[in-house]
């Protein structure tokens, strides 16, 4: 097979796994509704406790932001890392490998399919937030918040090509790692909250939240999206999450190879209930 | 003899629950586990006080105490509600064996009760590494004064509380199994839908009167309502003329959750069965 027609057999991979992403959610309007719905209990909690501690009123904005973007990070996690796990579990990853097709094409077609889904979901989000909550957003520099967003997804979604790997591998001890890059990324990326550059913060937690992509992309989106700012004040977000997008794509590529053969020589690709 | 074994049943789900829970870390792996989690969430809740605190310029220790009580008492609902909604899935369609369940002498009752009970068990670990961590943290290294003595709790009332409390949520996991047996799509959002609400309604972070009419009423027909102001009453004030009334509300939920609990599981069991569904999976 030529590289010209490898290439375009992946591309058609990937496609078909977003339109099955896609139909899977347009036929379940309930599921995208729950989706919407669902994150209104900690974002209305999380504003009202900002307005009974007398905080500024682009907090609550703040809180929109991370609440709108926890629909990424957990699709990343449960729509995309942990795919394979439930490939494993229905039968259906072993037709995955017999196939002469790219892991990674399957993974970026679910990250398609899962964009198209997930930004209907924001868009919920955002919407209920401002009508529920009165927030207010202020959209300066518009092409500075798609250059941020973008970003951000292509540095999220290549995490999830990383953590996918463990899955080839793992079954509920991966599983596990999910539920805990729950709840500690909220606190340790700043959904709610600025961690980097806010006095309030400790300064090795701050360090620590550097790691994480998904810091940057909140902290671009927080100025390009609630505070106003344009593309000159966002030029250290833009590119740490470049970095972050390159330097995880390739080390996916190299991960998902290694962590294929580890599983093929342990015999522990196709087990079932691990 | 049947409670005899109902009792016995009841003590082996537990056993299998703890076990489906633990054996796959070791338990230090474990314990940490059980502790980032909440505790992340204290750290989400606690820094935003902190935060918000540090913007509007003006910190009530007061407030952070209870706010910190009521992070704390939320474990249990938590783990709770979301191992329970996800019960009969899990045993329908992860690992295929409510069919094997239903062909068993004892019913699935005692089964889901004492896999609630180890939920209520692992939160109680979770709850006591939160509390440790979160004393440490706040007190300790952010210099917030949490206003709780230890010689003030009082001690009875905070056992009372938390049993009635797991009652009520135990008796809200038989509703959610209930629903989650004749339908097939729901057991995640089922169970974060009324974690939520009990988080948003239920008294946890402030008090449900700031939410607009007629929203905060609902909190008055909530459990959680009752079972977060005995945990705080107990905590705090200890005193029990404070305590008695939120205990005395929360026996009088922990019993109508408990009837109306078993109504809406035996009714959906039947009709379950009636429609042939008890096993009926569904996934794409």
């Amino acid at each position: 097979m030529s590289s010209l027609h490898e290439f375009q057999v992946n591309v058609r991979v990937a496609i078909a796994r977003a339109r099955v992403r896609i139909k899977g959610t347009i036929q379940d309007p309930a599921w995208m509704i729950a989706e919407m719905i669902i994150p209104m209990f900690s974002i209305g909690g999380f504003i009202l406790l900002y307005r009974a501690l007398g905080a500024p009123a682009s907090y609550s904005g703040f809180v929109i932001v991370g609440g709108a973007m926890i629909a990424f990070w957990t699709n990343m996690l449960w729509g995309m890392a942990a795919q394979f796990y439930w490939e494993k579990e229905v039968g259906n990853l072993e037709i995955y490998f017999v196939a002469p097709i790219s892991r990674m094409a399957i993974l970026l077609g679910m990250a398609l399919g899962s964009v198209v889904t997930m930004v209907l979901r924001v868009f919920g989000i955002v919407f209920f937030g401002i009508l529920l909550f009165n927030v207010s957003l202020n959209i300066a520099d518009p092409i500075a918040l798609a250059i941020i967003f973008a970003l951000t997804l292509a540095s999220l979604y290549s995490l999830g090509m990383v953590f996918s790997s463990l899955y080839l591998l793992w079954g509920r001890e991966a599983w596990k790692l999910n539920e805990l890059l729950v709840e500690p990324t909220y606190f340790l990326s700043g959904f709610f909250f600025q961690i980097r550059g806010n006095a309030a913060v400790p300064l090795a937690l701050q360090f620590a939240s550097s790691f994480i992509p998904m810091t940057f992309g909140l902290d671009g989106l927080r100025k390009v999206l609630v505070l106003g700012q344009g593309l000159q004040s966002v030029l250290l977000e833009v590119s740490v999450l470049a970095a972050f997008s390159l330097a995880l794509f390739v080390a996916a590529h190299y991960v998902l190879a290694y962590m294929e053969n580890l599983a093929k020589k342990e015999g522990r690709l196709t087990l079932r209930w691990q | 003899m049947a409670v005899k074994s109902f009792i016995r049943s009841a003590w082996y789900s537990a056993w299998l629950g703890w076990k489906l829970e633990t054996n796959w870390a070791d338990p230090l792996t474990f314990a940490g586990y059980y502790l980032l989690r909440p505790f992340a969430s204290l750290l989400l809740v606690g820094f935003i006080f902190v935060i918000g605190s540090f913007a509007g310029g003006n910190t009530n220790t007061q407030y952070f105490t209870y706010l910190f009580v009521g992070q704390i008492a939320y474990v249990y609902v938590l783990q709770i509600t979301v191992t329970t909604g996800y019960f009969i899935h899990e045993e329908r369609a992860k690992y295929e064996t409510l069919r094997s369940v239903y062909v068993t002498p004892t019913s699935i009752r005692p089964y889901l009760l004492g896999r609630a009970l180890s939920a209520a068990f692992a939160s109680t670990v979770s709850l006591l590494l939160t509390i440790v961590f979160g004393t440490i943290v706040f007190s300790g290294l952010l210099g917030l004064n949490l206003e709780i003595d230890l010689f003030r709790i009082n001690y009875a009332a905070l056992v009372m509380s938390l049993t009635l409390g797991i009652v009520s949520l135990i008796s809200t996991g038989f509703i959610l199994s209930g629903i989650n047996l004749v339908s097939t799509r729901l057991h995640m959002n089922l169970s974060e839908y009324v974690s939520g609400i009990f988080f948003l309604l239920g008294d946890v972070i402030f008090p449900p009167t700031t939410l607009p009419y007629p929203l905060y009423l609902i909190s008055y027909v909530l459990p959680v309502t009752y079972y977060t102001r005995a945990v705080r009453a107990s905590i705090i004030d200890g005193a029990w003329d404070v305590v008695i009334p939120n205990l005395q509300m929360l026996l009088l939920m922990a019993i109508l959750t408990t009837i109306v609990g078993s109504i809406v599981f035996a009714a959906a069991e039947k009709r379950a069965k009636r429609l042939g569904v008890i096993d009926r999976k569904s996934e794409y």
